[in-house]
């Protein structure tokens, strides 16, 4: 332009262009004074948001060493009382002894109340221990 | 100022501010501001005020960084903001009397034969497209300013602007005939 005043159409958005895009005055303070404002601002939504979240990773990690330390939990100490009270409530020891040790087969139409009864009765002699011992009724035997 | 690596993509500062890095924040303002400063002192036409857009802009995009779309420009994004901001410092200042940088409202024009132009001539020349910049409607110089000046695109500009395509192309021809007819003037009175 200032070589021969209005350039022709075709040169004026370039010439234009080119006088927008001249810089301005620089403000060397700028960067530090927005700084100063973004940290001395109350933290926006998303960066709530994002502290109470974790990563993938981060929850992965967290899972697996929850998960190992339960497991290894019982190595290291045993199990933990309540399991160990558990344990004894519900098991039951059972022995079975066998009465006829030469018997070739065994009766399948014994009633369930005649084994009770069997079990029950004191006359069974040695094998009516106290360890609960379970006999199949000997007449049915071998 | 922090160093700007340019090969650092705008969206990878974005996630690592998202991240917890505050500072990095600094990378993007270090990065725009003079662009955003450019800008905001040719829409709003006084540096003080501009300064003041500048900065406001720059905060709520920070506090607005979650709604930042990777595949946006990062700085048409900003300048969605930044036009925002200089709308508002505008309306804000309207009562008072628009001024333009460095320019005296009535100072006398001169036109020289072309082979007497000098630099200083320039230095006019600048002077009066800042004037002539003020004269147009404040929508024809924002559009105007983001296409020529700022390079957006009119699908980034009707973003910005919250106008339609057809309008920004509108407005760009319009502005820009505008500014012409008005530059002759000073040159063939």
């Amino acid at each position: 332009m200032s070589d021969g005043g209005i350039p022709e159409q075709a040169g004026f958005e370039r010439w234009l262009a080119s006088e927008l895009r001249r810089p301005v005055a620089a403000e060397r303070l700028r960067v530090e004074r927005v700084m100063a404002r973004v940290r001395s601002a109350t933290p926006p939504r998303w960066r709530v948001a994002r502290d109470g979240m974790t990563s993938p990773f981060v929850a992965f990690a967290l899972a697996a060493s929850l998960t190992f330390a339960a497991v290894l939990s019982p190595l290291a100490g045993g199990p933990m009382p309540a399991v160990q009270q558990a344990v004894r409530d519900t098991t039951q020891l059972v022995r079975f002894v066998l009465v006829a040790p030469d018997g070739a087969r065994v009766a399948t139409n014994v009633a369930v109340a005649d084994v009770t009864r069997v079990v029950a009765d004191p006359r069974a002699g040695r094998n009516s221990a106290p360890d609960s011992s379970v006999r199949t009724a000997p007449d049915t035997t071998t | 100022m922090p160093l700007v690596p340019p090969t650092v993509p705008d969206a990878l500062i974005v996630r690592r501010v998202l991240d917890g890095d505050t500072e990095a924040f600094a990378l993007l303002v270090a990065r725009y501001s003079d662009r955003c400063a450019r800008c905001a002192t040719r829409i709003v036409g006084n540096r003080e005020d501009a300064e003041e857009a500048v900065q406001d802009a720059f905060v709520r995009a920070y506090e607005a960084l979650g709604e930042y779309r990777e595949r946006d420009r990062f700085y048409a994004w900003l300048f969605r903001i930044l036009i925002n901001q200089c709308r508002s410092v505008v309306a804000r200042s309207a009562r008072r009397e628009l001024t333009f940088p460095d320019v005296e409202p009535d100072a006398p024009e001169t036109f020289q034969p072309s082979e007497l132009r000098t630099v200083d001539d320039s230095l006019a020349d600048r002077d009066r497209l800042e004037r002539a910049l003020g004269q147009l409607a404040p929508e024809q110089r924002e559009a105007v300013v983001l296409h020529l000046g700022e390079e957006l695109t009119y699908q980034e500009m009707a973003a910005a602007t919250g106008a339609g395509v057809s309008a920004m192309k509108m407005r760009v021809a319009r502005g820009v005939a505008r500014l012409r007819a008005l530059l002759t003037e000073v040159y063939c009175v």
